[in-house]
């Protein structure tokens, strides 16, 4: 019996000194250094960049975006072309921007779905705006707190260096816990196959799979090259403006100096980089 | 390796019965789980091959995006909670009467828990990722990381804990068993049944008794974090969520518990093992944990309801006068008629105990302890804070048969298990006389 427990010592004894020796190994490269991959030098180059062209996050870019609700006159051409260049499938609906057709004086208002404006379109381009109606285009809002990236349990979705909140396709396990902690219900899950006619898919943006959550990306394809994000470009108004909010010479800084303007959902704690601003309600008929 | 020196005592052999027979019933419940568990591969297979969209009816726009499946494993992880607890804590506080139905206690962790993975797998948008997933580039921060640690610790210590509290038993079956006397001898490692042996397995498990219910409490927490911690959701957003769902796991735990033991006992007629004085003891427990529930139900519902910001207001009023009100009001309702059956049976007419009325009570606590994890659930995902219309949901038939297959899973795993290992612990040599009342 005395044998037995020194063997039981030993063994403990053993295995702990292996266990720190793995952990050792875990942590400090030990026995075999290799290099760190992730360099801290910036621009950072990020391999899982959602639009697969390994694009460059420079943290000298922190983007945002300002709304103005004033001139937004409800066409849906942000929503239409978000959709043909993110290759968003019809299963996905609301698509990643949703435009909501509010009363004066009232917040909340249904509003027809995706699918039925597909079908009729009762608030297209040439119905709206409506007389005593407001229109508010929310999307993704890249905050700085996001709640989303803090619950991921495999950093599928990622603050990065300039300001966008991404998704790795690849981590994500669909678990949905994110599409849950968004108070901006900004998140889409892929309930069903996309089908896409290969003709109209774009090749700079992937094509989501079966069972992974995505979101508006500020269209990272074409921010990080220079250019602006799709909707910014369609907006027959001018509704909506996009810059590096860091420089404080650039066309949003500009903008919310000269404006009031307000974030959604505040309260949440989130950060947002959407503001709204109201111009005068350039078209409302009182 | 002759272990035993002794004839087997009449309980012993009593007990090893059901490992050298087998009834027709045995294979009629075994066809029956088998049934039930291929529904599960069933909607797993759908789901794999078109989308969760194709068995989940998802809401429109946003609405429901975790649904019945999300309800299933807190309710699963609910159950598993008790069984190594029941055990652990009839050994740290030395109580000898619940001896008889720890290892029924201990399966129910132990076969739950993988019930609880299996609707994870289900519910989880790429099953073959997720696990490897979340090993590779796990998060510190995300409660389903700390899900995934605290739960495979949890099923690990049971294993461990089973396995000991179960290496004298092999020792003992091997020679009384001849079909499986080669597995117990292996399973044995040595072990003789000697006096220091036995001492030195009971100090063991003495203190893995004690690291485990921290664990165990943990494990719950964690489910409770699961919700309770985003700030964007009405209804959710709550300090108070991990200790309900702490306390709501004891009671469905506990009344699953008296359920399945007095089906075992009744099946195999071992009412003079495991004791009515035995079930009446959980039952006298379960009662007054019931009644901490419906304490703490009222205190949450009185919190929600009284100047709720919208948000709130809003899931509130679906809830008690709402589309979800058909549901609440009857849970209500049988919660408090069950812990009245268990208080009158077990307390007041204490002189009259019947054992079908606590059975009864408890079979009613479990369904609304289902009842209420689908209130947790549902109700906070349908209202978006933008101005999206709010969705609706309606669980599937496939969802349900999914749920049917893991409770399939969990049978199946019992029978297997009686088939093959002793169900209750053989008794001491010396104490033979004492057992049964």
């Amino acid at each position: 019996m005395a044998m037995k427990r020194i063997g039981r010592r030993e063994f403990i004894k053993y295995t702990g000194r292996s266990m720190t020796l793995l952990l050792l190994g875990k942590y400090t490269n030990f026995p075999f250094p290799t290099p760190s991959t992730e360099a801290a030098s910036v621009p950072q180059v990020k391999k899982e960049c959602a639009d697969g062209l390994a694009t460059v996050a420079d943290s000298r870019n922190r983007f945002g975006m300002v709304i103005d609700v004033g001139a937004c006159i409800g066409c849906r051409r942000c929503m239409w072309a978000c959709k043909k260049e993110n290759n968003i499938p019809d299963v996905i609906s609301p698509a990643w921007i949703e435009v909501f057709e509010l009363p004066l004086g009232e917040s909340v208002a249904s509003h027809p779905s995706l699918r039925e404006l597909k079908a009729g379109a009762t608030t297209s381009y040439t119905e709206s705006p409506k007389e005593g109606k407001w229109y508010l285009a929310v999307q993704c809002n890249h905050c700085d707190n996001p709640s989303c990236v803090k619950v991921c349990p495999t950093g599928a979705t990622y603050k990065d260096n300039d300001g966008l909140v991404l998704m790795n396709y690849d981590k994500c396990i669909g678990c949905r816990i994110c599409v849950v902690a968004c108070p901006y219900s900004a998140r889409r899950f892929n309930w069903l196959e996309a089908k896409l006619p290969p003709e109209e898919v774009n090749p700079l943006v992937p094509v989501r799979f079966l069972g992974v959550v995505e979101k508006c990306t500020f269209c990272v394809h074409r921010v990080r090259k220079g250019k602006l994000p799709h909707c910014v470009e369609v907006c027959p108004v001018r509704a909506r403006h996009f810059g590096n909010l860091k420089d404080s010479k650039g066309e949003i800084g500009k903008i919310l100096k000269a404006n009031l303007s307000f974030q959604l959902l505040e309260e949440a704690n989130t950060h947002p980089n959407i503001w709204y601003i109201t111009r005068g309600r350039k078209w409302v008929k009182q | 390796m002759t272990m035993i020196r002794r004839r087997p005592d009449k309980v012993t052999q009593d007990l090893l019965r059901p490992l050298l027979t087998t009834g027709k019933a045995f294979n009629f419940i075994a066809a029956l789980a088998l049934v039930m568990f291929s529904l599960y591969v069933y909607a797993f297979y759908l789901q794999f091959i078109h989308g969760h969209g194709f068995t989940t009816r998802q809401s429109t726009p946003v609405g429901a995006v975790w649904g019945l499946y999300a309800a299933i494993i807190v309710f699963f992880i609910g159950i598993s909670h008790v069984g190594i607890g029941v055990s652990a804590a009839a050994r740290l506080l030395n109580l000898e009467y619940l001896r008889p139905l720890t290892r029924i206690a201990e399966l129910l962790t132990l076969f739950c828990l993988p019930a609880a993975v299996l609707m994870i797998t289900l519910d989880i948008g790429r099953p073959e990722k997720f696990v490897l997933n979340v090993m590779r580039y796990g998060r510190i921060t995300a409660p389903f990381c700390w899900s995934a640690t605290v739960i495979s610790v949890y099923l690990f210590a049971s294993m461990i804990y089973l396995y000991l509290s179960m290496r004298r038993d092999f020792a003992v079956a091997a020679d009384l068993v001849p079909k499986w006397g080669r597995l117990y001898r292996l399973l044995a490692l040595g072990y003789t049944d000697t006096k220091e042996e036995r001492e030195l397995h009971e100090r063991t498990l003495w203190w893995l008794a004690l690291v485990l219910i921290p664990i165990m409490v943990s494990v719950h927490s964690v489910y409770g974090f699961v919700f309770g911690l985003h700030g964007g959701r009405p209804g959710w957003f709550n300090p108070f969520m991990a200790p309900f769902f702490v306390l709501g796991a004891i009671i469905n735990g506990f009344a699953t518990l008296i359920v399945v033991v007095v089906i075992i006992r009744k099946v195999f007629q071992w009412e003079q093992y495991l004791s009515i004085q035995t079930i009446r003891n959980l039952g006298r427990f379960l009662c007054w944990m019931t009644l901490l529930y419906i304490y703490f139900t009222l205190a949450e519902y009185i919190t929600y309801s009284y100047t709720p910001p919208a948000g709130e207001a809003y899931v509130i009023q679906t809830v008690l006068v709402g589309e979800f009100s058909p549901i609440f009001w009857p849970a209500m309702a049988a919660l408090i008629i069950g812990f009245l059956l268990l208080l009158l049976n077990q307390t007041v007419f204490h002189s009259q105990f019947t054992l079908w009325i606590t059975v009864a009570g408890a079979t009613l606590i479990n369904v609304v302890l289902f009842a209420t994890r689908y209130l947790i659930v549902i109700p906070s995902l349908l209202r978006p804070l933008l101005p999206f219309p709010s969705g609706t949901y309606t669980p599937t038939l496939y969802e349900w048969g999914a749920f049917l297959g893991a409770i399939g899973f969990v049978i199946g795993a019992y029978l297997v298990f009686f088939k093959i290992f002793p169900a209750v612990e053989l008794p001491l040599p010396g104490e033979v006389e004492g057992k049964g009342s």
